[in-house]
Formats: C-alpha cells, sequence, structure tokens
C-alpha cells in the first residue's frame, strides 16, 4: 500500500469524528429532546409526580438538556399556559386569557405543586402582568415559615427567586399573593439546581458512549449492549447467507441475461424479475410459511433451534429480493456490453464467455463493490418481517419492538452503530474501488 | 488480467465463502442448547408468552414477566386457585396473618423448612440454597422503596408502611443504600416470625401480598449478581429457569430443592360449585407441581401462534379477530373441526374496564361540582356527557367486537364486591340523548352561540392496528347520529401520555386492568387528590365522593364497605366523567391433554396446578398432528 493510499485512508477516519458527533448530537436532540417522557411510559398506570421525580434522578432525566445551571423537578412542570392549564385546571379563581393564566381572586392562592419539594436548591421564575398600584407577591413558605419571598411589581415584568429547601421543613408550599386587581402570569417555571454546568443529560450520554455502554432498555430492563449482543448474532445468521446467496444468484443470472442479451432466455429473466419485483415481500412469508412450513410439513413454521429453521426465511428473502438485484446487475453487465474494449474483444477473436468473465465482470466490479459493499450496513439491523414471522431473536425484530414500545435507549444505541457501520463501510467502498480499478488513486 | 485483480478476486470470494461457513457451525452452537430432555415420562407443558421483562421482581410490571417470576419465587399468600368470589390463602406464611385490633399490625408466622434454590450466590453455605427467614421480607420490601432499585410497585406501599418513605427518602440522598437502617413497620421479630406496621388501616394489604411486588429475595443474590441479577433468579418456588434466549425462548425446570427439602405443596380440595364435575378436583390432595418442564415462546404474530397451536406445539391459543369466523360459530361455540380435535374453548369476563374519559377541566364538557363552581354550567356539562353516553350504542359495539366484549355499565365489573347488575340509568337510547343534549344547551348538537355543530376532539394513543381504528369510526359515527362531530387525533403512546399527564386533551379513550379485585382499585380513578399527573385523568373532583374514598381507604371488607362502594358507583354514573365502554371477555382455546385448567383473573403461582397428560398428546400428534385443521370435520 502507498504512503498516498495510507495517508489518505488516515484523513478520511479524522473526518470521520466530525460525522460521528453529528451524529450522535442528531440522535440525541431527536430523543432526549423530542422522545417523550420516559418516566411516565415506565412507571404507566401507577404514575405520580413523585415517583417520576425518583425515577428522573436515578436515569438523570431531570438535569438540563445540553447544559446548564439549572434542572427540572417533578413538583413543577408547567412553564408557559398557551396549551392550556395543566395542573392549574381544576383551581379556583384560575382562568385562561390569551394564552396566560390569570389569577383574580384577591389573596394567596397557592400553587399546585405535586409534591413537596425534597431537600435542594430551587428556583422559581416568572413573567408577569399586573394592573393597579399595588404588588403581587410569590412567596415560599418552609413548615408555615417563610422561606423566600418575590415581590410582582405593577406592571409587565419578570423575575426570579433562589432559596434553598433544608432538611426536615415541611410541607414546601408556594403561594402566589394576589392583589384586588388580579394578576396574569405568562410564564412560571420551577428549576431545581444543577451539580454544576456541564452536568447535563448531553455529557452523560458522551460519557456513557466513551465507555461503549448504551444505557439500559426501559422496557426490557436489560443494559441495551447485552441485548445488542444477543441480537446480532441472529441477525447475521439471517443476512449474511441470504445476502451471499442473493449476490451469487443475482449476478450468475445477470451473465447469463447478458450472454444471452435480447434472446428469449433474457427476455424471460427479465419478465420474471418485474413479477418477482411486483409481488409484496409479505405475500412470499405467509405463503411460504402457510404452504411450505404447514401444509407440506417441508420447513418448521417459526424458530430459531438449527440452521435448519433458516432456511425458508432465506429462500423467502433471496426469492423476493431477487427481481431487483437481477435487473440491477444486468444493465450493470449490459452498460459495459457495449464499450469499446468488448468490441475489440470480440474483434481479437476472444470467446463470448472470455469476454464476459475475463473483461465485462471485471469493468463491472465497481458498481457492483458499491451495491454490496453499502448493504453492509443493513446487514446487521437484520429483515424486521421475516425476523418477525420467524420468531429469530434479531435486531431487526428488537428494533421494531424499541420504536414501538418508545424505548429511545434501545433505538439510540442502534442508529448511533448503524451510523457508525455506514461510515466504515463508506470508507472500504473508497478503498475497494482504488484496488479493482487502476484509474482511481486515494490521494 | 493482471495478477494483483486476479489475487483480489479470489481474496473476495474466499472471504465471502468463509464467511458464510463461519456462520453455519455458529448457528447450530447457538441454537442446539434449548432442546427438551430425553426423558420420555417427563411431562412437559408450551406455551406462547409476550416478551419477559427479566426476573427481578421489584421491575416487572407486566403479566408476562409477573407470570414467569412467579413460577420461581413466591409470597406470603396467594390467591386460592379454584374458590370464587377470589380469596386469599397462605403460600409461605403458615397461616393468614394476625391483625391488631385497630388494623395496623400485621404479624406472620413463616413455615419452616422452606429453602431457596441451590445457587453460587450463596457463598457461605459453598451454593446450597439457605432457608428462608423473616428477614428475607423485610430485606425484599425494602428493596421496592429503594430508589436506586428503580421499582415499579413502590405506589403499593407507598405511606402505607411505618417508617418505610423515610427509608426510600434515605435511599435518594445518598448513592448507595443502606438496607440494615431499620424500618418501624417492617421487622423479624425471630427467624420465622414477621411483623408489618401500617400508618393507617390497607385493607387490600392482603392482595397486595400476593403481588410480585412483596415475594422473598433473597439479599445474597441481589448483591451477588448486581446489575445482572434480573438474569439470574434464585427463589423458593415450584421452578427455576432453565434458560433463556430473550425475545425467543423461556424454559423452566422443576426446582430440585423441593423434592431434596421434602417440601409438599398440595392441590386444593376446595373449589367452586361445579368444579368438581368438571375433573377441576380429581388431583384434590396430589402433590404439586405437576409438570416437570415448562416451555414458552416469543411469538409476535397472531398467525404463527395459531399454525403452532392447530398443529399441537402449543397447549393454549387465544382467538385473534382475523380468525373469529373460522374458530367460533355464530352462537360463539367452538367450530366442528376444532371440537373434533378435542379444542376447548374458556370464555371469563375480565375485571378490566375501557372506558372514554372526559377531561373535567375543559370548558366545553368538564365541571366538576365543586363548591364556587357555577351550578348551572356543571349541569349543563353534566347533561352534554349523559348524553354522549346515551348516543354510545353499546349493541353495535359489543358486535363489532363479536361479542368478545360486554357492556360496562358502572366503574366496578362484574365479579368485584360493589358491582350493580341494575341496569345503567344512561343506556343506549338515542331519543334520551337528544333531549339531555337539547337541555345542555345543544339543540340538534348545534351550539346557538356560534350556529356550528359541536365538535369534540378525542385524543388516542397508538393507532397501529386497523381494528382499533375501525372501532373509533364506530365511535365518531354513534356521535353523528344526535349531531355532534367527533375529531379524532391520533398520537403516538409517549405523546398521547403527556397530554394526560398536561391535562391537554378534552375526551381520551384508556383501559384500566384491575391490580386486585376490590372496587377501591377502580374508584381511585376519580379520587379528586389522583388528578393528573396521578391516574385520575379525567380530573374529576367531586367533593362527595372524595369524603367517602376516604372513609372506605381505611373500612374493613364488609356489607357496609360494600354499600359505600355501590354509592361511589352511583355518583359517578350519574356525574358521567367516562363514557363507560366495555369490560372484555378473554376467551382461551386449549387442547384435551391439558388437565385442570381453570380461567383466572390473577394466575399467577397457579401453573403449578396444571397438568399436562402426555399420553393423549401423542395420540392427538398421530391422528391430527399432520392433518389440516379446517380438514378435520371431512
Amino acid at each position: 500500500m502507498s504512503s498516498g493510499t495510507l495517508k489518505y485512508i488516515l484523513r478520511r477516519i479524522a473526518y470521520m469524528f466530525p460525522t460521528l458527533l453529528g451524529i450522535i448530537i442528531l440522535t440525541f436532540v431527536l430523543f432526549n429532546g423530542f422522545g417523550g417522557d420516559p418516566a411516565l411510559i415506565k412507571l404507566g398506570k401507577h404514575a405520580t409526580p413523585e415517583l417520576m421525580e425518583e425515577f428522573d434522578l436515578v436515569r438523570g432525566y431531570d438535569k438540563p438538556l445540553i447544559i446548564g445551571n439549572w434542572g427540572t423537578t417533578r413538583a413543577y412542570r408547567t412553564e408557559t399556559f398557551k396549551e392550556g392549564l395543566s395542573v392549574w385546571g381544576s383551581m379556583e379563581g384560575v382562568s385562561q386569557k390569551d394564552g396566560n393564566l390569570l389569577l383574580d381572586k384577591p389573596g394567596e392562592t397557592r400553587v399546585p405543586t405535586g409534591f413537596s419539594l425534597h431537600p435542594a436548591e430551587y428556583r422559581w421564575k416568572i413573567d408577569w402582568s399586573l394592573g393597579g398600584d399595588k404588588p403581587a407577591w410569590l412567596k415560599v413558605y418552609g413548615a408555615s415559615n417563610l422561606i423566600a419571598e418575590l415581590e410582582l411589581v405593577p406592571g409587565n415584568s419578570r423575575g426570579e427567586v433562589t432559596f434553598e429547601i433544608p432538611k426536615g421543613i415541611e410541607p414546601v408550599i408556594t403561594a402566589i399573593e394576589v392583589p384586588d386587581s388580579g394578576l396574569e402570569i405568562r410564564k412560571l417555571a420551577l428549576g431545581r439546581k444543577n451539580r454544576h454546568f456541564f452536568d447535563s443529560q448531553f455529557f452523560f450520554y458522551i460519557r456513557q458512549l466513551a465507555r461503549f455502554d448504551f444505557g439500559v432498555s426501559h422496557e426490557t430492563n436489560q443494559r441495551v449492549s447485552t441485548m445488542i449482543k444477543d441480537g446480532i448474532l441472529p441477525s447475521l445468521s439471517l443476512t449474511v447467507p441470504m445476502f451471499i446467496v442473493g449476490l451469487l444468484v443475482s449476478i450468475s443470472l445477470a451473465l447469463i441475461c447478458a450472454f444471452y442479451r435480447d434472446t428469449l432466455i433474457d427476455r424471460a429473466f427479465v419478465l420474471v424479475s418485474v413479477v418477482l419485483m411486483s409481488v409484496n415481500y409479505l405475500v412470499w412469508i405467509v405463503l411460504g410459511q402457510y404452504i411450505l412450513g404447514y401444509s407440506l410439513r417441508i420447513f418448521p413454521v417459526w424458530g430459531y433451534e438449527s440452521a435448519r429453521y433458516l432456511l425458508l426465511p432465506c429462500i423467502i428473502g433471496v426469492v423476493s429480493g431477487l427481481g431487483a438485484n437481477l435487473r440491477f446487475y444486468r444493465t450493470v453487465m449490459l452498460d459495459e456490453m457495449y464499450r469499446d474494449y468488448v468490441r475489440t474483444a470480440f474483434a481479437k477473436g476472444v470467446s463470448k464467455s472470455g469476454v464476459l468473465f475475463k473483461h465485462v465482470l471485471k469493468n463491472a466490479m465497481i458498481p457492483i463493490l458499491t451495491s454490496v459493499v453499502m448493504a453492509i450496513p443493513f446487514l446487521y439491523t437484520g429483515s424486521i418481517l421475516l425476523e418477525t414471522f420467524f420468531g429469530i431473536p434479531g435486531l431487526g425484530r428488537m428494533g421494531i419492538n424499541a420504536i414501538n414500545s418508545s424505548d429511545f435507549d434501545v433505538v439510540k444505541a442502534l442508529v448511533m452503530i448503524g451510523g457508525v457501520i455506514y461510515l466504515i463501510a463508506s470508507l472500504l467502498t473508497d478503498i475497494c474501488y482504488a484496488m479493482v480499478d487502476p484509474r482511481i488513486k486515494l490521494k | 488480467m493482471s495478477s494483483a485483480q486476479g489475487k483480489l478476486r479470489r481474496h473476495l470470494f474466499r472471504a465471502l465463502f468463509l464467511c458464510s461457513l463461519t456462520f453455519l457451525p455458529l448457528l447450530g452452537a447457538g441454537c442446539g442448547s434449548g432442546a427438551a430432555s430425553a426423558d420420555p415420562d417427563e411431562m412437559v407443558m408450551y406455551y406462547q408468552t409476550s416478551r419477559i421483562r427479566g426476573f427481578d421482581p421489584a421491575k416487572a410490571g407486566d403479566v408476562a414477566s409477573a407470570l414467569s417470576i412467579a413460577r420461581i419465587y413466591e409470597g406470603l399468600l396467594q390467591y386460592s386457585y379454584l374458590e370464587r368470589p377470589y380469596k386469599v390463602e397462605p403460600l409461605l406464611a403458615e397461616e393468614l396473618p394476625e391483625v391488631s385490633e385497630d388494623g395496623l399490625v400485621y404479624t406472620f408466622k413463616i413455615r419452616k423448612g422452606i429453602y431457596f434454590q441451590d445457587d453460587p450466590c450463596f457463598e457461605a453455605t459453598n451454593g446450597k440454597g439457605r432457608e428462608l427467614t423473616a428477614g428475607d421480607f423485610v430485606y425484599s420490601i425494602k428493596r421496592i422503596a429503594d430508589v436506586r432499585a428503580e421499582s415499579t410497585g413502590f405506589w403499593v406501599y407507598n405511606k402505607r408502611i411505618a417508617g418505610l418513605n423515610e427509608f426510600r427518602d434515605a435511599s435518594r440522598e445518598s448513592k448507595t443504600t443502606d438496607y440494615d437502617a431499620p424500618v418501624e413497620g417492617l421487622q423479624a421479630l425471630d427467624k420465622y416470625t414477621f411483623q408489618m406496621k401500617l400508618t393507617k388501616p390497607y385493607p387490600q394489604l392482603l392482595w397486595i401480598l400476593t403481588m410480585h411486588y412483596a415475594y422473598a429475595v433473597p439479599r445474597e443474590a441481589v448483591e451477588y449478581y448486581g446489575k445482572d441479577f434480573l438474569n439470574h433468579p434464585v427463589g423458593t418456588g415450584p421452578y427455576r429457569l432453565a434458560s433463556w434466549r430473550r425475545q425467543y425462548r423461556v424454559e423452566f425446570e422443576r426446582n430440585p430443592k423441593w423434592a431434596e427439602t421434602g417440601r409438599v405443596e398440595l392441590y386444593p380440595s376446595q373449589g367452586e360449585p361445579g368444579d368438581a364435575e368438571k375433573g377441576l378436583l380429581d388431583d384434590a390432595g396430589k402433590p404439586v407441581p405437576f409438570v416437570d418442564r415448562i416451555i414458552a415462546r416469543v411469538i409476535d404474530d397472531t398467525s404463527t401462534q395459531w399454525l403452532k397451536f392447530v398443529t399441537g406445539e402449543m397447549e393454549s391459543s387465544g382467538i385473534s379477530r382475523d380468525n373469529w369466523n373460522a374458530v367460533l360459530t355464530q352462537e360463539k361455540e367452538l367450530s366442528e373441526g376444532l371440537r373434533k380435535m378435542g379444542v376447548r374453548l374458556f370464555s371469563s369476563q375480565t375485571l378490566d374496564v375501557y372506558y372514554i374519559g372526559f377531561n373535567m377541566d375543559d370548558p366545553v364538557v368538564g365541571g366538576n361540582p365543586k363548591e364556587g363552581a357555577d351550578p348551572e354550567r356543571v349541569a349543563k356539562a353534566r347533561k352534554l356527557r349523559q348524553a354522549l353516553t346515551c348516543a354510545f350504542n353499546s349493541k353495535e359495539w359489543e358486535r363489532f367486537y363479536n361479542n368478545r366484549v360486554a357492556r360496562a355499565t358502572g366503574p366496578i365489573p362484574p365479579g368485584v364486591a360493589g358491582y350493580d347488575s341494575k341496569p345503567s340509568p344512561y343506556p343506549f337510547d338515542l331519543d334520551k340523548a337528544k333531549k339531555l343534549l337539547a337541555e345542555a344547551g345543544y339543540p340538534d348538537g348545534i351550539d346557538p352561540e356560534t350556529g356550528k355543530t359541536l365538535s369534540l376532539k378525542m385524543e388516542v394513543g397508538s393507532a397501529a392496528s386497523s381494528e382499533f381504528r375501525q372501532s373509533l369510526e364506530l365511535i365518531s359515527a354513534f356521535m353523528k347520529k344526535i349531531g355532534v362531530r367527533i375529531e379524532l387525533s391520533y398520537n403516538n403512546w409517549p405523546t398521547f401520555l403527556s397530554k394526560m399527564d398536561r391535562r391537554q386533551c378534552q375526551l381520551y379513550m384508556l383501559g384500566w386492568v384491575a391490580d386486585y379485585p376490590d372496587a377501591e382499585n377502580f374508584l381511585q380513578l376519580f379520587y379528586g387528590p389522583n388528578s393528573s399527573p396521578g391516574p385520575n385523568h379525567s380530573n374529576y373532583e367531586n367533593p362527595a365522593f372524595d369524603e367517602l374514598y376516604r372513609q372506605i381507604q381505611t373500612m374493613p371488607d364488609g356489607e357496609e364497605r360494600t354499600a359505600i362502594y355501590r354509592k361511589m358507583a352511583d355518583m359517578v354514573v350519574e356525574d358521567a366523567p367516562w363514557i363507560f365502554m366495555h369490560n372484555p371477555m378473554s376467551y382461551g382455546l386449549y387442547h384435551a391433554w391439558v388437565e385442570n385448567y381453570k380461567p383466572h383473573d390473577f394466575p399467577y403461582s397457579m401453573g403449578k396446578y396444571r397438568k399436562i397428560n402426555v399420553k393423549t398428546r401423542d395420540e392427538w400428534k398421530k391422528t391430527f398432528g399432520r392433518k389440516h385443521w379446517k380438514e378435520v370435520n371431512e
């Protein structure tokens, strides 16, 4: 290998890191930012704010998303009132006005917290509008003693108050003293002091990844790394034979087609491949299972006990993929067939098979390699349908279950690993190009 | 061709060839281990299961995991297998507990000579399982309260056991939990006496103690296996884990410790009237478990499940909607062919309630009957909810589900004390619905203020199955009959949950699966302080109801409590925070060789009573095993 090639490979590997970081940030933002509430999903029908608070604490979901000094607490989660009044809903003297919360009952109104705050440092942040000339007050009491207060002056304004809850003062109550003129609140948020600025969900995730730890699945309670280890072999044991057999069969048939181009044989294969392409995958599975598995009892219907159990799913996988592959490789071969060098070879008197195997196949290697190497990342995700219907405990089935049950740690890990494999595969493709085609130089 | 390229091609092919060679032997090695033992007399049972989420009793929250855990672990008490209404009976306790007069102190005598299975975690005894003691229950319940153990079950003990919440707070504050810290309400008075002290009477405690959140877990195992404990169950139960391929197959085998230590459990000799005729008492007094080995497979697809059943590879099956008409006749009896195959059908009503909930905070459909609320508005909104209840065409609904569901008339399902069989005051009745709707201020469904049709938005979680989507359209059609438009809003499950959590639903569709057969478990869904983010997603708040709820919370079982349950149920029906849709029926098909099967709503720990007639199964397989199930009657 020349030093230029080596340099090229090293450079490509260096380029992989920013891409990888991009994948990490994207999966993180997608799932942690928009993925729903893991505590609610996990605790299900018995979820209460206090139980969710503890779940968040153990799993780190109470920390800020990217960075920040303030995390969240389940004691009070509503921030704005555009989507409704949330926990304020069934309280008296409370209504919604232009997407804001309107308190119009004079006197103290208790902020509906889910539970009495646990000992820690907290911060109330509030945006308000107040008519009249008397101020309103936000007050925090612990065991009936005033701990902190914030004056809400008339007009439009915002402010915050931080306070510490020591151990053993219960209950902690926050109340808003409303003057006669009523008080409008645009935003009210409660934060809990974070350990330090970088103690966030994102850095927690990065630290986890650095240890090759993908977290714990909340659906199966297993470590995600264990689940992937469990699933990778069954997936590959199905997809790799399927891939290799499919590749060999479709390339051989493509060669035959190219060899007998424009004859009845070629036409017949094209017709068959169009028919194969038009039949839905699911049809093959159901027919295969019912006829070959159940009625004729040639293959086991379901299971993953020995290689015999993989025959039927493999055959179905090969057959259903054959149509598209055959057409693709046939086109690739025929593209080459019209090149000058082929004419020259024929003119020199090289036999038809000699031209096909020695020249055409070799020159068709580039598109073939591309499609082969780019298929590799998909080998790892397994075949979702085949795995589900035939009970193969692979990654495809695991992934689809994780998506259905919003098990984001698992999905995140699968996406992440898939991305890495894809990066490696694309590097390999480039290297292979240079090796099969002397015209390509890696620089 | 240059030699370098020729080499490459050879390399490529060799690599591919090697790849395929490498995987084939791996296949054989990976899969061969699961085969059942060769002993022909062994009684093996096969069934289909959902995914098992580990064998940690503190963590499982679903039926499949709980069933599996209950084969290996045991608690102080269990449900009676045959007797109805449900009763609790002692399992690891010698007898039912002694309860102090104020209902706060429960004292259990624990059976002597109960041993944990052998396991390397018992280092002090060289891997020999040690005897169960009262301390195991103290430890196991503390573990549920430990924040770091991430149990899903703390709700069963929350604020109920003296000193346990303080223990939980301490576990939250420190990184490692000190299990030696005493908890006043959980004490081992001596080796065989376990005492629980409650903060207030908890009449449901005995039901709770049958659940897996109260099973005895040895501390050695938790500490030895650490994070991997959920894959290494160590229990006292009739079975132990033989092998587990997650997502695929799990196998249990008879726990040899029972024979070794001479532990004997007997099949019950008390049953319901009629049980003896069904042969359910034939094995009365015989030692259990009968089945030596249990093999469960995770099959996701219903048509595959069915094929596995009709080839005799699974002992039981449910009936999917697609298969319904082929399996059952119009009269809901088994089809001829299946009956000839000896298949038996078991149907029973479940304790689940499915409903459409109204958000009582909503300005249109809501309005809690509280002090300070505008009584006219409250009354009108109530009439609107009642009108929608009357518009719900329960006959059509039952037909849609092939009569697999029965209309629910109130919050308490049949079979639970407090259920009232009297007809609902708001049955399906279009005239009544229209009248109520007019009284609510929407004559013919028109809102007089805007002149437009009243349109309500219903939130649903997951629209995965077509059956579910069709059912939603059916509901829209019901409401359209009285002129009300239902706008459907499809969410994925997490979004749906957080919408309910934030009270953003106007209408929502949900079900409740009973935790124990006590009406309190259903009535808590209407208790004001349980409003979202608690389980009262309708945010229903009725001071009179709340007052009664506080009363029954500590009230022992009896006529008086049942009367209050009825009264509370009536209040809920009248205020109509839910449209009660249905209680589903459960249908199960069992092959002839499954003996001693009786449907049970809480089937945990009941597997030991089942029996397989291996001879019948072998003969069946000879006769029917290769026949197509639809061709048997020909």
